[in-house]
């Protein structure tokens, strides 16, 4: 299959300076992705885990939305502290830092999903989704997975799940920006 | 490929290499659409062709597409088809299938060298065979898209 994604980080700290950069081969689409793509497809009706675990049961023609509201983690691109490697039948992160300026919570930016970016010399594409997430939680908050939850019918159901090679640990202040890109070549 | 008696009389297994901008159109409209069936991808359409000219990016349907029917030059489509997604636990993949079958009720030979496919209505997947195929009258063209992703 000629889709490949890709993950897109960068930490901006509180002077606005960016403090780390990495992109990622993204590796990990999980069992809901193919599941509810041939749900759509397909017009036929398999079930779906959606991020707490029961199973959901959905007719065909809808969109696997991404998009979200800031200052709400339901939808969109997650991030979490949790570090065992990625399982196909994954239907959420491992730990989930939410939204918000406890300890241990970041705050989550809306979603974003850019126009394709089409290169006909040569013939690749790719789709952008971002979102930013704001450390205001008053210390510094390890990052280690990030996933990207669709909404189906008000479902939200994870399809892809991956774990960073690295950890990134996010100062007070700072702002974790996460992009995933997803490319297609002809 | 099966003849009028229903044996195999070729088959091939390719790596489809050529997804089009029609596909990151749907799933950037399905990704930033609302609630609902608006961007969902449905109405599949498998299709085959005799064009000859390589795949690009900007395609929006098969060079020369083989109309459906009995007349010279025409192959008799049948229903798109799915099998249900295969999970692996062991190896971390899963797929399914996307099928058609296309029969040849011309008369005469009829020549298949590209392969592509639609949802809702957009050309999303365009693929040139390496070798074209020629069905002999009554003979039944089957094409089989997997769709795999590994975690």
């Amino acid at each position: 299959m000629n889709v490949k994604a890709y993950l897109k980080i960068k930490v901006i700290n509180e002077k606005g300076k960016c403090i780390y950069y990495r992109r990622y081969r993204s590796r990990s689409f999980v069992a809901n992705f193919i599941n509810a793509l041939y749900i759509d497809v397909s017009g036929q009706r398999i079930t779906l885990v959606n991020t707490g675990g029961g199973t959901t049961s959905v007719p065909s023609g809808f969109a696997m939305s991404v998009t979200d509201t800031s200052n709400d983690n339901s939808y969109g691109i997650q991030i979490g502290a949790g570090t065992t490697a990625p399982a196909i039948t994954d239907f959420s992160l491992k730990q989930l830092i939410p939204n918000g300026t406890s300890a241990g919570q970041m705050q989550y930016g809306a979603v974003t999903v850019m126009s394709p970016v089409i290169n006909t010399t040569n013939n690749t594409g790719y789709i952008t989704v971002t979102r930013a997430f704001t450390n205001n939680s008053g210390g510094s908050i390890t990052v280690s997975e990030v996933g990207l939850v669709v909404n189906i019918f008000t479902t939200p159901i994870l399809i892809i799940h991956d774990l960073l090679p690295t950890p990134i640990t996010v100062p007070n202040g700072s702002t974790l920006s996460i992009a995933y890109e997803i490319q297609i070549a002809t | 490929m099966r003849d009028k008696n229903g044996k195999t009389v070729y088959r091939r297994r390719y790596k489809s290499r050529s997804f089009v901008e029609g596909f990151l159109n749907a799933l950037q409209n399905s990704f930033s659409a609302g609630v609902g069936p608006n961007g969902s991808l449905s109405s599949p359409n498998l299709v085959v062709g005799s064009g000859t000219t390589p795949p690009k990016i900007t395609d929006t349907g098969l060079t020369n597409q083989i109309g459906n029917g009995t007349s010279p030059g025409q192959l008799q489509y049948g229903n798109n088809s799915f099998t249900t997604p295969i999970i692996n636990t062991n190896t971390n993949t899963g797929s399914f299938t996307w099928s058609k079958t296309f029969n040849n009720g011309s008369g005469g030979n009829v020549t298949v060298s590209e392969v592509g496919a639609y949802l809702s209505g957009t050309f999303i997947l365009h693929d040139l065979l390496p070798s074209p195929i020629t069905l002999a009258p009554n003979q039944v063209l089957t094409v089989v898209y997997t769709i795999t992703i590994s975690t």
